[in-house]
């Protein structure tokens, strides 16, 4: 199975699949990160100065 | 919920750990500062190779491993220890374990000290530690892991602060890199062979040293910062969405990246295109994360102008920004192919480990004395003039590597007026870039000067305080099984069911055959698609399952495992599958004579990968100056393979044959008699030490057992063979009136060197060749003035 991505010359799609790939993992943690609500954000980011 | 309760507690914090660390990375960090200096000034007078383990080649994986190891991680283990007491609000894990862990790493560091120049080497950059100190690495750091995670266990604060995830993607992936590249079969109590060769030892080997620096000098370092920034600016963190986004994407994207560090070479090009592409990406995390450290100062600047701390962590921080800046161009194979061999990659690591790492450690321990001690810090003064100094001293030897890797670069590719011959010799390249090697070891000394002074304004400030060990009250953590995440509801939720579904479908359509493939692709998008639609249904779901993850420290370590595990397992399964030799249709190298075999291993020993290479890239200047382009094959028996990093030195791929062995004798005893200006120090050492036969039939022996096609031989067949190659080389040497015993390290040197670009061709090859009457790739046979060098040996 493992031939065909060593021999073949297919290699010219690998952009698209690593931009893909980077995007996707982007735009989830980006989706979940706009979603974090305000209060618990605005407490997370205090807990280094909660001495 | 798991809520805080009323009743409050006092908790004294394991502050002396901290301090310990602290300290040791203060003094391990002179020590490789030192050394680095010691070895710029090597490569510009070579008289300073002052003994044989004093050589350039033993000492500059002292200088790295002391600055990664000792240096930073001394400094990581204080910052982490310090901040995960306070973000956790309980004191760390074990004691024992804690003690454990400091004197242990201190162990490891004095063990590293005596072998690395004692010429004891795996032969592999940033892995040159030897088997049995890389079993003590590797149980140091689990007992660090326990600790750590007993410490989250035991917390009472509920949540996981975005500083703990990045050491627990620290710890996890450390551990796996570390253990993967440092799987061998030793054949004695100081030497192992490797499991992997050749291509596969390259592509393992640089998803360790590249993820080395992502995930020991990188991720830790990012939690530290973090922590500590908002501390020194008394505000809180710019965003901590966009330090969600920041962690997630930088971990995922981070461990694929490592086959830039390979470009142009004989590694199979989908992987360095998967390669270059996951470097390019990186800018977006890397520069998130910056700016996230930067912003933190918002409506706070003024601080910059009197807090030598905040100096130091955003001048860290924009030095973070560069270094990732220059990180993804390097990547580009276009630039890569100027820059890689070349000081350019120096520097870059430079604008890293100083600027980054240096001042980041800088800052912290001016930060962490003060109050470690319960004192003031002595000298804000003195503290400016570090900064100054060490910034300067930054730029400046940053500058010089830039320019000296682009003029070297340059050169080497330059080419005569009617294309046909290249204008320079190697050693003119080198003479070119002197004066910048030298403007490289002030930059380095300035910086050297400054960290000194800190040294004595933090024994003034240690001097006037006493070490103290705070104590806080802290609301004990009522815990609510509710909120416990089992491991079925941490694997099978909708979020993680879609992203690994998308993903093992967009792998689908890569692996699997015609026809599968589109519908693998198709089945793809119809999966992101329903993934949408469930979100636009769901989304409070999947914001309460992320957030009861931040409440569970061993399902979020597991999947952040996950995240790290993929990139790695996509490129090294089918390249350990695959590459191997018996699916080589191209050149087979040639097997290793016991002598050469011998040969190999000094020259492994002696550290002569740190400045010459075994890879002629697949680019024209590389082919004019060295010969043909390397083939996947020519290595694939080189336990450990040695293509190298950089050049200091010609690529020695195609040594073999290309001059007497009386010119590499020559060459050896005394550089400069064959090579005007070389700054390669003499190895005259080799000439009286016999190398070591008794040692060879197990080294065979590991070999075979690893797959290296040996015949059947015995103990005394394997020492004779060599013994007599040795006694043919030493005849030879006789010719040119150079006695020199039959037996010595010299001779088996020789005798490998004239191994090098040896090759079995296969009958399609052979076919070709005489089709064409030549075989070689490149249309004409190009003019090489370094060919020149051979003929001076000649009487």
């Amino acid at each position: 199975m493992y031939k065909r991505i060593i021999y073949e010359n297919w290699h010219a799609i690998i952009p698209l699949v690593a931009f893909a790939t980077a995007g996707v993992v982007f735009g989830i943690m980006t989706v979940r990160g706009m979603l974090l609500r305000k209060e618990k954000s605005e407490q997370m980011s205090l807990l280094p100065l909660d001495d | 919920m798991t809520s805080t309760s009323a009743t409050k507690v006092p908790i004294e914090f394991n502050d002396k750990v901290v301090r310990q660390f602290m300290l040791a990375s203060i003094i391990f960090g002179v020590v490789a500062m030192l050394a680095g200096v010691l070895i710029a000034l090597q490569l510009n007078f070579h008289q300073l190779n002052l003994a044989e383990f004093l050589t350039f080649g033993r000492l500059r994986p002292l200088h790295t491993n002391a600055a990664i190891f000792a240096f930073v991680g001394n400094m990581m283990f204080a910052g982490v220890y310090y901040s995960t007491q306070r973000l956790c609000k309980v004191r760390m894990g074990n004691d024992t374990l804690s003690a454990i862990h400091f004197w242990g790493w201190q162990l490891i560091i004095v063990a590293a000290a005596i072998t690395l120049p004692l010429g004891f080497s795996r032969g592999k950059e940033y892995a040159e530690l030897i088997w049995p100190i890389n079993i003590a690495v590797a149980v140091i750091w689990v007992v660090f892991a326990i600790n750590f995670f007993i410490t989250l266990h035991k917390r009472n604060e509920p949540t996981l602060y975005v500083a703990l995830w990045f050491y627990i993607s620290t710890i996890i992936t450390v551990a796996m890199l570390y253990i993967v590249n440092h799987l061998s079969i030793p054949t004695s109590l100081t030497h192992s062979y490797g499991i992997f060769a050749g291509v596969q030892d390259g592509l393992v080997q640089w998803w360790y040293g590249h993820n080395a620096v992502a995930f020991f000098l990188t991720t830790p370092i990012l939690g530290i910062m973090y922590y500590f920034l908002p501390k020194a600016a008394e505000r809180p963190v710019y965003s901590y969405r966009l330090s969600i986004v920041h962690f997630w994407s930088l971990v995922f994207l981070y461990i694929w990246a490592g086959p830039h560090h390979l470009l142009n070479t004989a590694l199979p090009k989908w992987l360095q295109m998967l390669g270059m592409f996951f470097s390019l990406m990186l800018w977006a995390p890397s520069w998130g994360g910056m700016l996230n450290g930067l912003l933190t100062l918002r409506g706070a600047w003024d601080k910059l102008r009197t807090d030598p701390v905040i100096k130091f962590f955003i001048a860290a921080v924009t030095f973070y920004g560069m270094s990732t800046f220059e990180g993804p161009l390097l990547s580009i194979r276009a630039v890569n192919a100027l820059s890689h061999y070349s000081d350019w990659t120096i520097g870059h690591v430079h604008s890293g480990a100083l600027g980054w790492n240096g001042f980041m450690a800088a800052g912290l321990f001016y930060w962490l004395a003060p109050r470690l001690w319960n004192t003031k810090l002595y000298s804000v003064p003195m503290a400016n003039f570090h900064f100054w100094i060490g910034t300067f001293g930054i730029l400046l030897y940053v500058v010089a590597m830039w320019i000296s890797g682009i003029m070297q670069g340059l050169m080497l590719n330059q080419v005569t007026a009617d294309g046909l011959a290249l204008k320079n010799t190697f050693l003119d390249t080198l003479q070119a870039i002197r004066p910048l090697m030298g403007l490289r070891v002030i930059g380095g000394a300035m910086f050297l000067v400054g960290w000194l002074v800190m040294c004595i304004n933090l024994w003034k400030t240690i001097r006037s305080g006493k070490a103290t060990n705070e104590v806080r009250e802290v609301a004990l953590l009522q815990r609510d099984s509710s909120q416990v995440m089992g491991l079925g509801e941490t694997f099978f939720n909708d979020p993680l069911t879609y992203s690994i579904g998308g993903l093992l479908l967009v792998c689908g359509w890569l692996f699997l055959p015609p026809g599968a493939d589109v519908a693998s692709l198709i089945c793809a998008c119809i999966f992101a698609f329903m993934a949408v639609k469930r979100f636009q249904k769901a989304h409070q779901t999947w914001s309460f399952w992320y957030d009861k993850l931040l409440h569970n420290y061993l399902p979020f370590t597991l999947l952040t495992f996950v995240a790290v595990v993929i990139g790695g397992l996509i490129q090294l399964i089918p390249t350990i599958t695959v590459n191997t030799a018996k699916n080589m249709e191209d050149r087979i190298q040639k097997l290793y004579e016991p002598l050469e075999l011998a040969g190999r291993d000094i020259y492994v020993s002696e550290g002569c990968y740190n400045c010459h290479s075994q890879m002629i890239r697949t680019l024209v200047p590389d082919v004019m100056r060295y010969g043909e382009y390397s083939r996947l094959g020519e290595s694939i028996y080189d336990h450990p393979y040695q293509w190298g990093s950089k050049r200091t030195g010609p690529d020695l791929a195609r040594e073999g044959g290309a001059r007497p062995n009386s010119w590499h004798y020559e060459h050896m005893m005394d550089p400069r008699s064959m090579s005007p200006q070389s700054n390669m120090p003499s190895y005259t050492h080799l000439k009286d030490k016999p190398f070591d036969q008794n040692a060879l039939p197990k080294k065979i022996a590991v070999l075979t057992q690893l797959g290296v096609p040996y015949p059947v031989m015995d103990a005394t067949s394997i020492k004779m063979k060599a013994l007599e190659q040795g006694a043919a080389i030493a005849e030879d040497l006789k010719k040119a009136n150079i006695v020199v015993r039959p037996d010595s390290e010299m001779v088996a040197i020789i005798a490998y060197l004239q191994k090098l670009g040896q090759f079995e061709t296969p009958a399609i090859e052979e076919t070709l060749t005489k089709k064409s009457g030549g075989g070689v790739p490149f249309p004409l046979t190009p003019v090489n003035p370094d060919k020149a060098r051979s003929a001076m040996a000649k009487p």
